[in-house]
């Protein structure tokens, strides 16, 4: 009876790593070969024949709103011939389930006549939208389209999770093809083959503080006369004294910087960076935490948090910057800029915010290489791009995803410039549609939100175009050869970095002890890795 | 003193009100964050009497949203049924298993115990039950994974069986004729009523707080719980603490829920079981005394 | 001849008749085993990732094999040490602490006369463990924090005492970080160790108050050797979870402060902090792997010992 029972159980484990795992392994071709092969034999038969006709009744129904539209704008992909299909589109930014289905059945109206599909949208909250989205990519789940925010493109590579792109957009993707920039379609690529489509955002940050103008005027301190740290601590000292209420630094959820001014080459560890992507088209990789730079910027915040300039408890703040300016506990905070810093700010803190520049934007592979990816499970990637291409290019669409629905997410306020605002009664909080426009592939197509200036998006285009390049723009990181590395390294700079750069952690003693641990930890293998592709890269570029 | 059962209740009570305190302090803060007015939160940190009342969070919480109403239904909901099902499966698999005389009984026991120790990972266990079971976005997925039965409980309650209920009682049932279910159902539960009802506490507490489901197969509003809820919030914050430089952050706490929502929601969601617990607590005492059936 | 062959038949038809007066307690143990087998023996199959590296592309199944590489960053680093030490150090702490809070609480409990006094301990003491970590890390932090804290404000400042950075002070963290832990669960514990110890007979006590006993004596010689078994068990699947631990009470408790490390890295936050940019999820299940392997070993051995001093009390 017991080894009866233990075969048993055996088997039953063994035929389970086939049909368990097999799911994941084998489902997601077999899902992806009908469509493939439609597309090969395209007008095979009744299927398709009944396809059309769905095609067409809803082409004619749907025909009045946007049928013009689409033939004058160039739409040349027909999918009529091909089943009808759901297009299922996984964004983060959370939304009442009701609001995404109000949106994706508007969608699909556009949708069912020009790709023969509609469109499933379910949004979830940054807290939990990396977690779902790793197990809907690993798991075998229908999913078509995606964007991974903050997940690592080559990881989602490696891990064979999104799908290669490069014919897609050829056959699917043609306007995307032309309307991007050859610079970000190569920033968007790992081992030359492109995985993500760069949204059309800001392709650039500059750093710098953003600060209460009214506390500033009082300073008697012009936003202009302000050349370096030296002038901004200035500044702290006296908004410290004559605002003791005030912290004159605070951070935002317990980071003080955003970025710093170097490029870590797609890696926020900071492990092995360029020095300097401002003016030089030196590709050495170097170990940033040993810099002067570093040791310089930790020893100045650790005087300005001695001086009471810096917030107490300044690394474990579970606090937004936003909400402490706003609540009237703070006075400015450094931040990553975008053209509209300035007006974001002043519209999230309540008060007219300033902004003063530490930096000049600058432009990495992580700036250009954000996205939209088809997931590796597609049931129709063409579909699938065919889609983004329409975000991308129909103002409508674009709209649509990013702002919602008129009368229900929005209304419009000035029809001429196309300014919109909340619905009366509903605020940021309120609303159910959370706007995340940078997230969509296109936010220049989009309305202009209230607050914001008319020529929104002309800033957009001329920041990117001003913007200084970094010598190693393009490339991307293969981090596979030194995980042990990086895993121990992310400890240690976990331990050290942000104490250090909050001003917590005296740097005399610990920048010496961090960097020692880190090259225990395997820090010189990192850099030499980086080294050794970026030397590579360079070469083929 | 020792001998002295006055001195020893005062001493017990003085011990248990020190505990007590110890308990309740940090939910007193708590609460009076949860009605302290936000700006004043943000600027004066938390205080146990709050500076400046302010209910805006709870007004918020039952006036201008609908999410809670529904997450207390699917709550309720989720806790009654997984509760009733978890508690009849643990006593189905732990009466046996503490029989010391049923055949296999350690491979068995075995059996249950090791799911304690290895699991799979997620990715599997999620891939069952979505692609098997087709559960994600429903009521089934608060429900059905992970928490419908567990080998603690089962551990905990044949624990008990066996050692609470002698094997005569059973020895003689047995010869006066009487079956297994019979056995299990006459005798065994109701000499098994203090365990029963603390398991029916603890499992569904287990349910009531549960989250982690939530944030494995919900990605629909329309099917978080109270404390999916309170979680998605939490976690969005964790998120950004997490991820410092991460690109567009600047914008992305646009959604944060204000820090007394957090708090309220808390609040919300650790009331009820409060409530609910005195009701178990009757069940707490010796249900029918062995004496009794030995008589 | 005859005779043998029947004497051999007996035994057959008695294991039979014996199989046969088992089958309802077999029968009952399906709907229970049949949902471990769905929910936890078969996605146990995912083991195999810990020794792949895994694409989703080609399947779970298809990575390729790449043997112990993926345990490699739990042992080749310097931390090693420390995490080890500071996992098995918490757990031994909270192992011995935690039930010892527990069983004197239901003792108390249990002793208590007022019906009324008792429900309101109960239901006090569960409170804690009702609130989601996160949020004990915000109490915490309101008690803790350098200016608006409770503690430097209202009572370091009370007694003129210099305020304390609590989040830069490793040393403070061993205990805090232990009351913290025992704060949230002992309620929990208590209530399942009260549970036991109702069971226990009454007649047992009113007998040996007759013979004279104290009632040190009675707890003594009756609770506790009444709660041998609970105890037993409880620590038994303690032992199992030894290399594991409880990644909200270290990681954003202490609000993931780098200068406490020392004290509060983990296993589990130590890979949480490796992984939590690489999604990679062979070397997060490697992790797994091992701190269940030797949670494993530790239990077949503590289980061994147990079951050779009191058979009946082993799990299996």
């Amino acid at each position: 009876m017991r080894r009866f029972l233990a075969l048993a159980i055996g088997l039953c484990m063994v035929m389970t790593v086939f049909a368990g795992c097999g799911g994941s392994g084998e489902d997601p071709g077999e899902k992806q070969d009908p469509g493939k092969e439609q597309d090969a034999a395209g007008s095979a038969a009744e299927g398709s024949e009944t396809a059309e006709n769905a095609g067409q009744t809803v082409g004619e129904e749907g025909g009045e709103s946007a049928g013009e539209e689409g033939e004058s704008d160039g739409w040349d992909y027909d999918f009529s011939d091909r089943p009808h299909y759901t297009i299922k589109i996984m964004m983060f930014g959370d939304a009442n389930s009701e609001d995404c289905d109000a949106v994706a059945a508007k969608l699909s109206e556009i949708t069912e006549e020009k790709l023969n599909a509609d469109v499933e949208l379910t949004r979830v909250g940054f807290g939990s939208f990396e977690t779902q989205l790793n197990l809907a990519l690993s798991s075998g789940e229908e999913l078509d389209l995606f964007n991974p925010h903050a997940m690592g493109l080559t990881t989602l590579v490696n891990n064979g999770q999104v799908m290669e792109l490069d014919g897609l957009l050829d056959n699917y993707g043609k306007r995307l093809k032309e309307e991007i920039s050859e610079e970000d379609w190569k920033c968007a690529s790992v081992n030359g083959s492109i995985y993500t489509v760069p949204s059309n955002k800001e392709k650039a940050h500059g750093i710098g503080f953003v600060m209460r103008k009214d506390i500033l005027d009082e300073t008697g301190v012009k936003v202009e006369d302000i050349k370096d740290l030296d002038d901004l601590h200035d500044v702290l000292v006296i908004v410290k004294e004559k605002h003791p209420e005030l912290y004159p630094v605070v951070t935002n959820y317990g980071s003080l910087f955003y970025s710093l001014p170097v490029d870590p080459l797609g890696d926020s560890n900071y492990l092995g960076v360029l020095q300097d992507p401002y003016t030089s088209s030196d590709l050495t990789v170097e170990n940033f935490y040993e810099s002067d730079f570093y040791r310089e910027i930790c020893e100045r915040m650790f005087r300005w948090s001695k001086e009471g300039l810096i917030m107490p408890d300044a690394s474990t703040n579970s606090e937004g910057a936003k909400q402490l300016i706003q609540a009237g506990k703070g006075f400015g905070q450094f931040i990553n800029e975008n053209p509209v810093t300035e007006t974001e700010r002043s519209v999230a803190c309540g008060t007219e915010m300033v902004y003063w520049e530490y930096r000049q934007p600058v432009s990495m592979t992580s700036d250009a290489a954000y996205g939209m990816c088809i997931s590796e499970n597609s049931g129709d990637p063409e579909r699938t791009m065919a889609l983004i291409e329409l975000m991308y290019t129909d103002p409508e669409v674009a709209n649509l995803v990013i702002n919602g629905i008129e009368g229900m997410h929005y209304q419009v306020i000035d029809e001429e410039n196309g300014i919109i605002d909340y619905v009366d009664g509903q605020d940021m909080s309120s609303v159910g549609y959370s706007r995340y426009p940078y997230g969509w592939p296109n936010q220049q197509l989009s309305m202009i939100w209230n607050g914001y200036s008319a020529d929104m998006w002309e800033r957009y285009r001329e920041y990117n175009e001003s913007a200084v390049q970094s010598p190693a723009k393009g490339f991307i990181f293969d981090n596979t050869a030194v995980l042990n590395e990086i895993t121990a390294c992310s400890n240690i700079v976990g331990k050290y970095n942000n104490a250090l750069l909050c001003g917590s952690l005296d740097p005399a003693e610990a920048i010496d002890k961090f960097n020692a641990e880190l090259y225990d930890a395997g820090l010189q293998a990192i850099i030499d890795e980086k080294q050794a592709q970026l030397d590579a890269w360079a070469q083929n570029n | 003193m020792v001998s002295n059962g006055k001195g020893f209740q005062r001493a017990a009570h003085v011990v248990m009100i020190l505990l007590c305190v110890f308990c309740l302090f940090p939910f007193v803060l708590l609460i009076s964050s949860s009605i302290t007015d936000e700006m004043t939160l943000i600027r004066e940190g938390y205080s146990v009497i709050p500076k400046v009342v302010s209910f805006d969070a709870y007004k918020y919480l039952f006036v201008s949203s609908k999410a809670i109403a529904r997450g207390y239904k699917i709550t309720v909901f989720v806790t009654v049924i997984g509760t009733l099902v978890n508690l009849t499966f643990t006593t189905l698999l732990a009466y046996p298993l503490s029989r010391k005389d049923l055949p296999h009984r350690s491979f068995f026991s075995f059996f249950v115990f090791f799911t304690m120790l290895f699991n799979g990972g997620v990715v599997p266990s999620y891939m069952m039950w979505t692609q098997f079971f087709h559960i994600k976005n429903t009521y089934a997925a608060l429900i059905v994974p992970n928490l419908m039965m567990g080998a603690f409980y089962v551990i905990m309650m044949r624990t008990n069986f066996s050692s609470n209920i002698p094997d005569a009682v059973i020895e003689a049932a047995r010869i006066d004729g009487a079956g297994e279910w019979r056995i299990l159902s006459q005798i065994v539960l109701p000499m098994s009523l203090p365990i029963i009802a603390t398991l029916t506490l603890l499992v569904g507490l287990h349910y009531w707080n549960d989250w982690v489901n939530g944030l494995y197969y919900i990605s629909k509003y329309k099917y978080y719980s109270i404390q999916v809820l309170l979680n998605r919030m939490l976690q969005d914050v964790q998120y950004l603490m997490s991820s410092s430089g991460a690109a567009g952050m600047d914008s992305m706490d646009s959604a944060i829920p204000a820090t007394g929502i957090k708090m309220a929601v808390a609040v919300v969601g650790a009331l009820p079981e409060l409530a609910v617990y005195p009701f178990f607590q009757k069940y707490f005492v010796k249900g029918i005394t062995i004496g009794a059936v030995k008589g | 001849m005859k005779n043998e062959k029947q004497n051999n038949a007996r035994p057959a038809v008695c294991l039979r008749a014996k199989n046969r007066r088992y089958r309802p307690l077999y029968a009952m143990m399906v709907p229970g085993l049949l949902y471990l087998v769905i929910n936890n023996y078969i996605p146990m199959a995912g083991i195999v990732i810990a020794f792949k590296q895994v694409n989703y592309k080609a399947g779970i199944l298809k990575s390729p094999w790449v043997g112990f590489k993926n345990f490699e960053f739990l042992f080749k680093t310097k931390d090693a040490l420390t995490i080890t030490r500071n996992t098995i150090g918490y757990n031994l702490v909270f192992l011995i602490l935690g039930p010892l809070l527990a069983i004197t609480v239901a003792i108390l409990l249990n002793e208590l006369k007022s019906k009324m006094a008792k429900k309101v301990y109960q239901t006090v003491i569960l409170v804690p463990y009702l609130i989601s970590i996160v949020v004990v890390s915000y109490l915490v932090y309101a008690l803790l924090a350098t200016e608006a804290g409770f503690v430097n404000n209202s009572v370091l400042g009370a007694f003129g005492a210099e305020p304390v950075s609590w989040y830069s002070e490793a040393k403070y963290w061993p205990v805090i970080l232990v009351l913290v832990h025992i704060w949230k669960g002992f309620g929990y514990s208590s209530i399942i160790y009260y549970a036991a110890l109702v069971g226990i007979d009454r007649t047992c006590y009113e007998a040996a108050a007759i013979d004279g006993a104290t009632r040190w004596q009675q707890i003594l010689h009756i609770t506790l050797p009444g709660l041998k078994s609970t105890i037993i068990t409880l620590t038994l699947m303690s032992i199992g979870k030894m290399f594991y631990s409880d990644f909200g009470l270290f990681y954003q408790v202490p609000m993931d402060s780098g200068a406490l490390y020392d004290v509060t890295n983990t296993i589990d936050t130590y890979v949480y902090r490796g992984l939590m940019k690489l999604n990679n999820v062979g070397m997060s299940s490697a992790a797994g792997l091992y701190q269940s392997f030797v949670g494993f070993i530790l239990v077949l051995t503590a289980n061994l010992v147990v079951s050779k001093i009191s058979k009946d009390d082993a799990l299996f």
